[in-house]
């Protein structure tokens, strides 16, 4: 079930906000949990049951691994090592089978996999280095599965749900909150379904159109994927927040303005703050440590970074543009570590630019199906194909007319005031307003709300984009 | 509290205000003489026209085969009501739709293959095909519905920048050749959409018409007609069930049913037993049976559609089948005109 479709808004939700506001009134508090875990497991499989035994069977031994750690026995260690690696192969089995063998690329990757596998491998983490609290099944599951955050996370800690969900605060009604979360569901509704799906139009037209792109198009269609990836993500990730206030469960930003960024790590800073938390805590703390002690060469120092981004480019799939787009951030992270070594600043209008131009280079690695492709679509942005930039302005301001006679130069031309207007609207959305900012008026997240459910009704359903991955 | 009853009076007034307001921009546009390819546009098309006697109603096959202005010149007041991208099991509630509608008689074309194989649950769903299908095969569609339908405009309205897109688009490459003939069109067109190898054309009183040469360039072996003969088949029970479902809501509104068994296309032919159709319909409904007409791939656009002139042709043919639907042979001349290679 998707957030931004209406049987989840006016049918599922409701339902599972009403039964869990009659459990907390009953007093039934015991119920409460099972209650948000089987709606959560209905939500997963409405979308696809086949997945529901593999999610059900990962839960199940994880759990079972997680007990067995905190016992802290003789083999608390290699019950960690097995756990790590049963997920690690889940997921290397589902999701990069493609990379190894053209027999098994069948293989359908199950939704979320990337997201539970990661929270539980924290999960087992946490329970090796004591920061558990004893829980049951039930709890556990609904930490994997809770439906707010369960098929695009953000990715969560055990410690930083856990304690949430037990407590005697999570079950009253408070009011604030309540308002809180509706003005933050109807802030990512708004960015998915009124800005991010208007965008995918020309992102869509543009990178399955690769070799007719002039100039104009290709950065048309690159600026519109970097946008549509960030509102469309952002906006579910805002969806998640305003889902949890509903039952008083505060999850993690997922985002901080990345748009905003003058430098590579203030944008690393703000984009997938989760995802990045996680490789940091769990990966790049573990072998960055050790090397910073040892006082080894700068060079060194950087092996980390790079691992890292590679890391985080392939955890977003099995090709080789993921890999060259983690490769590419990797880089720029390193060059940007010996800038600041050195002291050097550039004018804050400068280095956001850059910044702005380097990631939105990054992101056609990212949505292009293949290299060859990706190339292409730079080569075009750098003026080496199609008509040149004259030619391209040219027939950008022809095309404002709408002249019902006009013939294009070549092919269908997305390049019109409209695409623009909706980029531009976009930026403007992007640098001035507050990702996560729960402070919105009533009245604007109401019309926000309004305008939302308007466009759902007149345009196609459309997924998540980090449902793919 | 009183936050939460505000946001959700403020967010349902705003949602409903869009909604009026985009129902209000629908009828104006309509009313300019634009409309887009939608029930709902198409609606308010025909309630713009109080002396319709004869709908068509079908897919883009009809659409693009009929040029209406001219069946009304002869006598024979019609409105194009053919939807591209729809299906026959989509018709319950666009036959609702009608119910305002003066026409007497309602057409639809359908290609005889329909009535071999069940009916599918609808693509497009209102709540009334909902009911409708409920009432026909039980539960087995309600699975599929989408609570969008609830909603006061229908659920097809395309995507959103195609509704607010300008009427009047460019001509590609394919449509140079044809300005003038489309600049003095007395149908006038209402926009252009497709591509450099196929364009199509819808004009402002609902007709529309492909001009591409695809099917004439594709390999020969590739057009090469193919004659499936069913003719000792049954026709499949809940197709039957379903056209005369489709036919007892049409004279519930006092209209009659006319059905017309098209050319199926430029590759292949489906001969069904017409006797069966004809049987389960009853003496009332008036069936033409041009699925096994003979056209030269030369006269089609692409693979399902007529170019131009072959459809102005197939226009004439069936007004006279209409005009004389006891005796078929004086539409010969259009038959005949119809099998040769069309300029």
């Amino acid at each position: 079930m998707l957030f931004n479709s209406l049987e989840f808004i006016f049918l599922f939700l409701p339902l599972v906000v009403g039964g869990y506001y009659l459990l907390v009134s009953r007093g039934l508090h015991r119920l409460v949990t099972p209650w948000l875990f089987l709606a959560s497991l209905f939500f997963y499989a409405y979308w696809e049951i086949r997945f529901l035994p593999l999610i059900a069977f990962s839960i199940t031994t994880n759990y079972v691994f997680g007990r067995l750690i905190t016992r802290q026995g003789r083999y608390s260690q290699a019950f960690f090592i097995s756990g790590a690696v049963f997920n690690l192969a889940l997921l290397v089995y589902y999701k990069y089978s493609s990379f190894s063998s053209v027999a098994v690329s069948q293989v359908v990757l199950p939704l979320a996999i990337s997201f539970y596998t990661f929270q539980q491998i924290s999960f087992l983490a946490d329970c090796r280095r004591l920061k558990t609290a004893p829980y049951s099944f039930i709890d556990y599951g609904l930490f994997v599965t809770f439906f707010p955050q369960l098929i695009a996370g953000p990715i969560l800690h055990h410690h930083e749900f856990m304690p949430q969900l037990l407590t005697k605060e999570t079950r009253k009604w408070h009011p604030p909150h309540f308002v809180k979360g509706l003005n933050l569901f109807a802030l990512g509704l708004f960015k998915k379904v009124v800005i991010a799906d208007q965008l995918a139009a020309f992102a869509n037209i543009g990178f399955q159109n690769i070799e007719q792109l002039g100039w104009l198009d290709a950065w048309l269609a690159s600026i519109s994927y970097s946008f549509q990836l960030y509102f469309d993500f952002c906006g579910y990730s805002e969806m998640a927040l305003g889902l949890s206030l509903f039952f008083n469960v505060q999850i993690p930003l997922n985002f901080k303005n990345p748009y905003r960024a003058r430098t590579i790590q203030e944008f690393w800073a703000g984009w997938h703050m989760t995802l990045t938390r996680w490789f940091q805590d769990y990966l790049y703390y573990p072998l960055a440590l050790p090397l910073l002690r040892s006082k080894s060469s700068r060079f060194f120092h950087y092996i980390p970074h790079m691992i890292v981004f590679i890391l985080i480019g392939m955890w977003h799939g099995s090709g080789w543009t993921f890999l060259v787009f983690g490769g590419l951030h990797g880089t720029a992270l390193v060059l940007h570590q010996e800038w600041r070594r050195q002291r050097l600043r550039l004018p804050p209008l400068l280095s956001w630019s850059l910044t702005f131009i380097f990631v939105n280079g990054a992101w056609v690695f990212f949505r292009a199906p293949d290299l060859t492709s990706a190339l292409n679509m730079l080569t075009a942005m750098l003026g080496g194909k199609g008509p040149g930039v004259g030619d391209a302005l040219a027939s950008f301001f022809d095309r404002i007319n709408f002249d019902p006679l006009m013939v294009p130069a070549s092919g269908e031309s997305f390049a019109t005031l409209s695409s623009l207007v909706v980029i531009i609207c976009a930026l403007v959305v992007a640098l001035t307003w507050d990702d996560g900012k729960p402070s919105l008026s009533i009245f604007r997240g109401a019309i926000l709300f309004g305008l939302s459910l308007f466009a759902m009704t007149i345009t196609q359903q459309s997924p998540f984009l980090y449902f793919n991955f | 509290m009183r936050k939460i009853i505000l946001f959700t009076a403020l967010s349902l007034f705003t949602f409903a205000a869009l909604q009026l307001g985009l129902s209000r921009y629908l009828q104006r546009r309509v009313a300019d003489g634009t409309w887009i390819e939608s029930v709902a546009s198409k609606s308010e098309l025909l309630s713009q026209r109080p002396d319709v006697r004869l709908i068509l109603l079908g897919t883009s096959t009809t659409q693009n085969h009929f040029n209406t202005n001219w069946m009304t010149n002869q006598g024979l007041s019609s409105f194009n009501f053919g939807l591209p991208g729809r299906y026959w099991e989509d018709f319950p509630s666009i036959i609702d739709s009608f119910r305002t509608s003066r026409a007497s008689h309602v057409m639809l074309s359908l290609s005889a293959r329909v009535f071999l194989y069940p009916v599918s649950c609808p693509a497009f769903r209102t709540l009334y095909d909902v009911t409708f299908f409920y009432r026909l095969r039980g539960l087995e569609c309600w699975r599929k519905f989408n609570i969008k339908h609830l909603f006061p405009l229908y659920s097809d309205w395309p995507f959103i920048g195609e509704v607010f897109r300008p009427t009047k688009d460019y001509f590609a490459t394919t449509l140079l050749r044809y300005k003038t003939d489309l600049a003095n069109d007395p149908r006038l067109v209402n926009y252009v959409r497709g591509n450099n190898d196929r364009s199509v054309v819808t004009y402002r009183n609902g007709d529309g018409a492909v001009f591409s040469d695809s099917v004439a360039q594709a390999p020969a072996e590739s057009v090469q007609l193919r004659l499936i003969d069913k003719r000792k088949w049954p026709l499949d029970p809940e197709a039957l069930r379903f056209v005369t479902a489709l036919g007892r809501e049409v004279e519930a509104q006092g209209k009659k049913l006319i059905i017309n068994l098209e050319p199926r296309r430029a590759n292949e032919t489906i001969l069904i037993n017409v006797e069966l159709l004809k049987n389960a319909l009853g003496p009332s409904v008036l069936v033409l049976t041009n699925h096994a007409l003979t056209i030269p791939r030369e006269n089609w656009a692409d693979f399902t559609h007529l170019k131009p002139a072959a459809a102005q042709v197939y226009t004439e043919l069936v007004t006279c089948q209409l005009k004389h639907p006891d005796t078929p042979p004086s539409c010969q001349t259009f038959l005949e005109k119809l099998a040769s290679v069309l300029p």
